[in-house]
């Protein structure tokens, strides 16, 4: 579908469907551990891609975690 | 099927084909990103009333009663047709015209999914809004070509407390 999709343009709706749930994922994963350090919120939070080989991408957050009182 | 047929049918398949390639694909291609155009349009209309900022901080008289982070994206391709113009035009150089409506259509389609996310989460105004853009390898290793382009949009949602509602009756 993607490769068809190459051809006449448009969105490639399966790869940003991929890529949102990565970032999901990443997400997660930050907060989690953003949790065990024992904080309570995150600030700042930035997000970056890198397309480190044909076909794959990695998908990357990160922020400040913080105590608010 | 005589030799005579079999020659024009290889040079249909020679000469043809990669014209109606690429006649197809600017019919279509054009088509989608006129569509495409005309929904950003309207749903830019729609949410106009809701404040979105790239500032990092609230004016001193807002008060925020909650607050998470949003954000839009999208990954979009150039269609064929398009490609070739500008693989030609990378030849000589200078401003590259047929990528130009590709970025602007993925950065307003994902600071629009952003003000969406916000929106069906019931929140008031954006801030801190950043943009992204990276590019998308191909998954058949086609070379250094690439599959598409990704544009991410993420900002904070905030909510307004106090029943403080921004708009252009407060002055």
């Amino acid at each position: 579908m993607a490769g068809l999709k190459n051809f006449v343009g448009g969105e490639l709706a399966g790869y940003t469907e991929l890529l949102q749930d990565s970032r999901k994922e990443a997400t997660d994963r930050m907060v989690e551990q953003a949790r065990s350090m024992g904080a309570n919120a995150v600030v700042n939070v930035r997000f970056a891609t890198s397309s480190i080989a044909q076909g794959a991408a990695e998908l990357f957050a990160y922020g400040t975690a913080v105590r608010v009182r | 099927m005589d030799g005579a047929t079999l020659h024009r049918i290889g040079l249909f398949i020679q000469y043809a084909w990669p014209l109606l390639l690429l006649l197809s694909t600017y019919v279509i291609g054009t088509i989608i990103e006129k569509r495409h155009f005309s929904s950003i349009r309207q749903r830019e209309q729609d949410c106009i009333a809701m404040p979105v900022v790239s500032f990092d901080t609230m004016p001193d008289d807002w008060q925020a009663g909650a607050s998470t982070l949003v954000t839009g994206s999208i990954v979009i391709s150039l269609d064929y047709f398009k490609r070739v113009v500008a693989g030609l035009r990378a030849l000589f150089g200078g401003r590259i015209k047929t990528y130009e409506p590709l970025l602007d259509r993925a950065r307003r389609e994902a600071v629009l999914r952003m003000i969406e996310d916000a929106q069906s989460q019931g929140f008031d105004a954006v801030f801190n809004v950043r943009l992204q853009t990276s590019r998308l390898a191909n998954s058949w290793g086609e070379g250094n070509s690439v599959a598409g382009v990704e544009m991410l949009a993420f900002g904070t949602a905030v909510k307004l407390g106090s029943g403080l509602a921004p708009g252009p009756e407060r002055s």
